[in-house]
This record gives structure tokens, sequence and C-alpha cells, in this order.
């Protein structure tokens, strides 16, 4: 009896001592073993239009090595090669030149084969870590716009820059005991941080329709050995940027189109010209100042205009107007169907510089529109400080002024929406919002009648004018044709015989749907440089396709 | 007295026992825990490979190639009522 109280007494003693007094060597092994583990969430995707992913987020793992732990170096790059199908030696190398004593990485990303023979392997001193791999499923298509993201998995161009915010994910937490094997034997409630993934973000660029816009251009910028070419597609219902297209070629010898050297890295890192790079809009830019000189009341579409017949138009102050063909007298209707710059000369005369002044930054030129890509400039509006006669001349023609091709889209929209300048955009919204953002209007820049009778008129430009080898077969359209000679680089003037060639169009003309500009830089003058020529198939080919694609129906057939 | 002290030494036994027994299903339970919570983080993470593997398949480019195999012609449906504003 005694000996076994004193048996209790002893056992109990040494519970106690263990817990309260343990020897050294006891003392290390009953220490918590806590881990903690990030929890990883997914960058958010973005998408097209129609939900089609542009750009998502898979989990990779980086092979790492801890050299501390490694007791030879030579055998575990061996042992390695064996496994990753490495060469050994420059898996030495790389350990032997690695910056942390601790953490040196041997492989960026594996693949699944690699992961799992590494896994297996069970490597001492060798470890394996998830990342985020970022993929672009569709290549090139639309790189510009869907942008790039960087070693961190931020956002560093384009719509991955803009809504870099929305697509963050935020990562989670795990914080557990172990024991020696590392299998987990507690969780407390309070250690578990979820990871909460990043938002899609859905974008209006439509695949299918940037598909469309990207094969045209590129057809017209190799069959006329141009410099580049851009493509805008706009739903003017909507503003929804439907496709911006960019192409650059490079021709040796020929200067004068800005190159972007930032596309020989990535091509999700150069610039988009759509919104970046201003150009001279020539003969498109008439349908604006036309429908202002028309609402001013400086001038009514049936009175006729005393335009020469043989010769330039001198101006008062002395400049001599040129004209691709002299008409005679024709009437304020005809001289926007045919393209007559004396004719725009003569009625820009009447209004004040003011007036003029106003109606372009009306139409929203001299301003970005904001569309949401970045880096987009406002293109260039003489001052009014710097404002001449010379100048009202020249703008009423296109010239003197710098656009870029979203805000001439945006513009145009106008005369497609009975005169209301729509918020052009290329973000829809989060994807788990089901509420599409309103669509909104800007403001009003003409009369709805003024609106209707521009369209008209440009629908005529397309059977009398210059917009004849542009007009399609399925849809009757109502555009514009523009070639203006190309500006020097370093200043200077402009080069005698290289242009810009430029066509705007909307369609169908009834109840339009669609506005398109195509822009070709320095075509190849000895195949063809005129606007309608070179830029009007490009658009009457997007037209047609994305029509048809969007479900409407051809109109009747012209007679 | 003897066999009292006995039936306590027993029953305290018993007692640590069974409180052990419960502490290694707490562990158990929470290393299962662990593990599912694993499995369905590889299970999102093979969704999400699926979903790049069907977006990189559903490019335009390849969907028109495959229209082009089956053949035959193919024609857009004409959408009657007007788009929503």
């Amino acid at each position: 009896m005694a000996g076994v109280l004193a048996g209790l007494v002893v056992v109990l003693g040494r519970v106690g001592q263990l817990k309260l007094a343990p020897a050294t060597t006891l003392r290390a092994a009953m220490v918590p073993r806590v881990s903690t583990q990030p929890q990883p969430a997914r960058r958010g995707d973005l998408l097209d239009a129609r939900g089609r992913v542009l750009a998502t987020s898979t989990i990779g793992y980086r092979l790492f090595v801890d050299p501390t732990q490694v007791r030879d170096m030579t055998t575990i790059a061996a042992d390695l090669a064996g496994v990753i199908g490495v060469d050994r030696r420059e898996i030495e190398q790389r350990i032997r030149s690695g910056v942390s004593p601790q953490y040196v990485v041997i492989e960026d990303l594996l693949d699944d084969r690699q992961e799992a023979a590494v896994r297996n392997a069970g490597l001492r001193g060798v470890g394996i870590e998830p990342r985020q791999v970022r993929h672009y499923p569709h290549g090139e298509q639309a790189a510009r716009v869907i942008g790039l993201v960087g070693f961190d998995h931020t956002g560093l161009s384009g719509s991955e820059h803009v809504y870099d915010a929305m697509l963050s994910p935020q990562q989670g937490r795990l914080t557990y005991l172990r024991d020696v094997h590392r299998q987990t034997m507690w969780i407390e409630a309070a250690s578990y941080e979820p990871a909460a993934d990043g938002r899609d973000v859905r974008l209006t660029i439509d695949l299918v329709v940037q598909e469309i816009a990207e094969r045209c251009v590129l057809d017209a910028v190799r069959r006329f050995n141009a410099g580049g070419g851009r493509v805008v597609v706009l739903d003017c219902r909507t503003g929804e940027i439907l496709a911006m297209a960019d192409v650059l070629a490079d021709r040796p010898g020929r200067p004068g189109i800005a190159l972007d050297p930032a596309r020989a890295r990535s091509p999700s890192l150069g610039r988009n010209r759509c919104v970046t790079d201003p150009y001279e809009p020539g003969s498109t830019f008439k349908p604006f100042i036309w429908a202002a000189a028309t609402e001013l009341g400086y001038v009514e579409p049936g009175e006729i205009l005393p335009c020469p017949t043989d010769r330039p138009y001198r101006t008062p102050y002395g400049r001599m107007i040129r004209d691709s063909h002299y008409l005679g007298p024709v009437s304020w209707r005809t001289v926007l169907v045919r393209s007559l710059n004396t004719g725009m000369a003569m009625v820009a005369q009447r209004m004040s510089h003011q007036e003029m002044r106003r109606a372009i930054g009306h139409y929203g030129f001299g301003r970005r529109t904001r569309c949401g890509i970045p880096g987009e400039t406002a293109g260039l509006v003489t001052s009014a400080e710097r404002w001449s006669d010379y100048t009202q001349s020249s703008v009423s023609f296109g010239h003197e002024i710098a656009v870029t091709p979203i805000q001439m889209v945006s513009a145009f929209s106008a005369f497609a929406r009975g005169g209301m300048l729509t918020k052009v955009r290329v973000f829809a919204g989060p994807d788990d919002v089901q509420e599409r953002p309103p669509f909104r209007f800007v403001h009003r820049v003409c009369s709805p009648a003024i609106a209707d009778l521009v369209r008209e008129i440009l629908g005529d430009v397309m059977t009398e004018g210059t917009g004849r080898p542009a007009q399609s077969d399925r849809y009757r359209m109502f555009g514009k044709s523009g070639t203006a000679q190309l500006p020097r680089p370093e200043g200077g003037g402009y080069f005698e015989d290289r242009y810009v060639s430029s066509f705007i169009a909307g369609a169908p003309l009834a109840d339009p749907r669609l506005v398109v500009l195509c822009v070709i830089d320095d075509p190849d003058r000895s195949l063809g440089h005129w606007g309608g020529q070179v830029a009007g198939p490009v658009v009457r080919d997007v037209i047609d396709g994305t029509l048809a694609y969007l479900g409407v129906g051809p109109d009747e057939p012209l007679e | 007295m003897f066999a009292k002290l006995l039936l306590i030494i027993i029953v305290m036994g018993a007692t640590a026992c069974a409180l052990l027994v419960n502490r290694q299903q707490r562990i158990d339970t929470a290393h299962r825990s662990a593990q599912l919570h694993q499995e369905i983080l590889r299970q999102r993470q093979q969704c999400w490979a699926l979903r790049r593997d069907i977006a990189f398949e559903s490019q335009p480019e390849r969907v028109r190639a495959a229209l082009a195999e089956i053949g035959g012609q193919w024609s857009p449906i004409v959408i009657t009522e007007p788009a929503p504003l």
C-alpha cells in the first residue's frame, strides 16, 4: 500500500518536473511547432464582351534550393539534373551564384511532370513553392488593350494596369500546429484567413470583331506596303469599343512613321496608337465643319457656291486652295459629297475663328475621351492665340489639326445618334455585377435634323463620291474618305508624295449600329494612296464581317 | 481499502485513456480537414488550368478552322429584334 502510494507520488512528481523544468535537450523538442502557410488567391480574369477569357492565371511551381541544407552541391546538382532535365553544371552555377544564402531559384516555372518528379524525389534542401502564372490564350490579339503583368503579378500596361486594383487578389494565411512529420495537429479558428480571389473584369472588346479588324488592316498594310495601320470599331448605340487594331511595319530606309521599340520586347508593352498617336484627318474632318456651318445658319444645303471651274480658289488673304477635281459652281451639299476644299474654305470664312474652335471642341477634339486606355492623348488643335485665317481654311478641310482615331469615331458617332456625342469606353464592368454600366451621352453637338442630313449626304458619298470603292454589297454605309500629306517627323512641313489615307463610315445607314475608322500610314503611292481606295475597303470588310457576326440582316440591294 | 485504491487508479487510468483518445480524434479531424483543404485547392487549380486550355482552344481562328473542317455553308443568324439600348 505504501509502495503504491509512493509510486504514485513519484510519477506525479516526474510529470510536474517534466512540465515545469524539463532538461535542456528535451526543452527543444517541447517547443510547439507552428507553421504558417500562405493561401494562394488568384488574380481576376480579363474577359471580352462575350465572356471569352483574354487573360487568366494558374498556379505554377518554382524550384528553389536552400544551400545551407545541402551537404554536397555537386551531388544535389546531379540529382536535380536527373529529375528536371536541366544540365548539371548550369544548376551548380546557379546555386553558387545565388544572391541569398538560403534561397536560390533553380527553375522559375516547372511543368507538371517536373513538379511531380521533384516531389517524389524528396531531396533534402530542395523545395518548390507555388507562384501565379498569367496566361494570354489569344496571343497578340488585342495585346495593347489587354496589357501585361509584371514579375510580381501586378499590372504593368493596358487594362491589366488600369484595373489592377479590381483584378488583384487578397492572399490568405493558414497557421497550424504540426508534428515532427509536418502533419497538421491543430488549427485555431482565428488562425485561418481565407484568400479572396481578384474580381473578373469584362471589357467591351469582342474577340471576333478584333480578329476581323486585325486581319483586314494587316492585309491592307501588306498590300499597300504601308508603314502602319489602325482600325477602331465602335458600337455607336452603346459607346462600346468592339475592336482596336494597330499595326506597325518596319520599312528600313523610309522614315516618317513613329516606331514603337517597346513592341520588340513584348507586343503588350507597346503604346496603343489608336489613342496615343494623332494624325491629320484630311477630308474625313469635313462633315464636322459642314454640320457646324449649317447649324449656325451660315449656309443652306442648297446654296450654290462659286467654286472654281479650272483653277485653284484664291482666298481674300491670298492663299491658293486646290481641289483634286474642279467642278465649277456647286451646291453646299455637293461640296461635301464631292469633297471640295474650295467650297469648304469659302464657307469657313463666314464663320468666326471662335465659332469654329468652339465647334471643334464641342465634338471632343482637343480633349481626351477618357475611354479607359492608358496613354491617351488629346490630339493637336491650334491655340486661340495662333489661330489665323490660314488656320481657319486649313481646318475646314482637315489640315492643321491632329486627332486620334478614338476621337474621330466618338465624334462621328454623333451623326448616328441624332447629334448626341456618346461616351466611348472599353470597360464593361466587373463580371460579378449583373448590371452593366449605364450608357451615357456626353452632350448634344448638333440638332437631330442636321445629324440626319449629314448622315444622308455621307450616304451619297458612298454612291456618288470618293466612297464608291468602299461601298458594301450587303449594307448601305455612310462615310467619308480622307487623304492628308504625311508630316515630316522633325517639323518643317509635309512630304510631297507621302500620305495618311483614312476612311470612316457607319452602317447600316437607316439604323446605324457601327462606326468604323481605318487609318493607313504612308502607303506606297505607286500602289495607291487615296483614302477611299486604300482604307475604304478595310472599313467595308470590317463592317460586313462585324454586322453579320452581330446578326444584323443585310439591307435591300441598291437599285 | 486496497480495493478502493485500485478502483480509483483504474478509473483514473481509464479516464486518461479516454481523454487521450478524444485528443487523438481531434488531431485526426484537424489533419483531415487540412487535407481536404489542400484537395479543394488542387481541384481549383485544375479548374483554372482547364479554363486556360478552353480559352486557348476557342480562339476565333481555331473556331473558324474547325468550321471549315466540318464543311458546309455557314451563315450568321439574323437577329430581328433590335438590341437593347
